[in-house]
């Protein structure tokens, strides 16, 4: 049994407040490693969104989104003492959760459920940030383009999917995603061509 | 400026379209694809797909509103399955190592590798062993609980404890076994010696 002795990864006292916009992942896992357990909350609320969103493009199923994306945050707080502060906490969190959307993928085999955007506001719609100002009539075409381009984004194969959708809807920089995924940044940028240009290709075949 | 062919302007059609390139790179690809039709109609429906990306990404997926309540409900559960396993690991391993203690004893004899007194010896100095294992183990299950992140801290001590209880039975029983296969060493010891 291979357990590591804790490390402070901030020399900050324990029970310094937290203000969650200085508050670095960093020192927040530390603070919960520490005894302050209640302050994974912290991470569960700034993060919970991004990954829900990460597993519902790779789903394309809001329930199941909801459940993976517990399970991940679960296998987070029981793994946070292997945490190697070194490295960045979301490059962490998403090695997690791509493990478990790839291992959810192999074992389903689920057929995936084109993402489609409604009217209503429930769990996994798809809601427009940043078109508040933008006419009724380009919102819609904003919403059309989006399911067409989820639609075609759903029927490529999960590695390349995957990669589209950690590059394109999360923005995670090629490094990131190489560290991620733990394959060489050529590797990362030769298969990310491959899956755009796959896409590319189903885009104009339609 | 530097002339490049279509399949290098393929290599840098995304990132062209993403608009990744700038500089020089980009002009000379920009350059490129006014003189060549097939890669102008590539580049053309790379940005459609690239601006097609970008707002769907613009709408992300709302998640259910209980989603944090229910992870953070969650968690207490989780830390207490995680406690058990570990003090489940813990008494298996002592359990295993006693096993073989016993086992490793009884062979020695039956092969006559070393007399009864030494064998005693032996054993001994292995329970002792197995002594100090016992106690590392429960080193590193304090270890284990004080690191394992645990929101209702009573409900996974319980776990732990209710684990090494597990482990200990395990081990009293992997003893009990021990204690079987050495009466029976020194009986058959007995006997030979009450024979010759």
């Amino acid at each position: 049994m291979k357990v590591r002795a804790l490390r402070p990864v901030t020399s900050r006292p324990a029970r310094q407040a937290a203000d969650p916009a200085v508050d670095t992942d960093k020192a927040v896992v530390a603070r919960v490693l520490a005894g302050q357990r209640d302050d994974f909350e912290i991470l569960v609320r700034r993060h919970h969104r991004p990954i829900f969103n990460y597993i519902y493009r790779m789903v394309g199923h809001a329930d199941r989104a909801a459940d993976l994306t517990q399970e991940v945050f679960l296998k987070v707080y029981t793994a946070l003492a292997t945490f190697n502060p070194s490295f960045r906490f979301t490059t962490w969190l998403y090695r997690i959760a791509s493990n478990r959307v790839i291992d959810h993928l192999r074992h389903r085999r689920m057929t995936l459920v084109p993402l489609d955007a409604s009217a209503s506001d429930t769990p996994g719609t798809l809601r427009e940030v940043a078109g508040a100002t933008r006419s009724a009539e380009a919102r819609l075409l904003d919403r059309e383009s989006a399911r067409d381009i989820s639609h075609e984004l759903a029927a490529l194969p999960a590695e390349y999917r995957e990669l589209i959708v950690l590059r394109h809807f999360q923005h995670r920089s090629y490094e990131e995603i190489a560290r991620v995924k733990g394959s060489p940044l050529g590797t990362i940028k030769n298969r990310l061509f491959r899956a755009r240009e796959a896409l590319r290709r189903r885009m104009e075949a339609r | 400026m530097n002339v490049i062919d279509c399949r290098r302007f393929g290599v840098h059609l995304h990132p062209l379209a993403g608009r990744e390139v700038d500089g020089a790179l980009a002009l000379t690809l920009s350059c490129h694809a006014v003189r060549c039709h097939d890669c102008a109609t590539k580049l053309e429906s790379a940005r459609r797909v690239h601006d097609m990306l970008e707002t769907a990404a613009r709408q992300p997926a709302v998640p259910p509103p209980t989603l944090v309540a229910s992870i953070m409900h969650a968690l207490p559960a989780v830390a207490d399955r995680a406690g058990r396993r570990q003090a489940w690991a813990a008494g298996g391993a002592a359990a295993v190592a006693v096993g073989f203690l016993g086992v490793a004893s009884l062979l020695a004899h039956s092969s006559g590798a070393f007399p009864v007194a030494a064998q005693f010896g032996a054993v001994r100095t292995a329970l002792a062993t197995v002594g100090g294992f016992l106690a590392r183990c429960g080193g590193l299950l304090e270890t284990a609980g004080g690191q394992m992140p645990r929101l209702p801290a009573p409900a996974t001590r319980m776990a732990s404890v209710s684990g090494l209880w597990t482990g200990l039975a395990l081990t009293a029983t992997g003893l009990l076994g021990t204690c079987a296969g050495l009466y029976l060493t020194a009986a058959r010891y007995i006997a030979t010696a009450r024979r010759s």
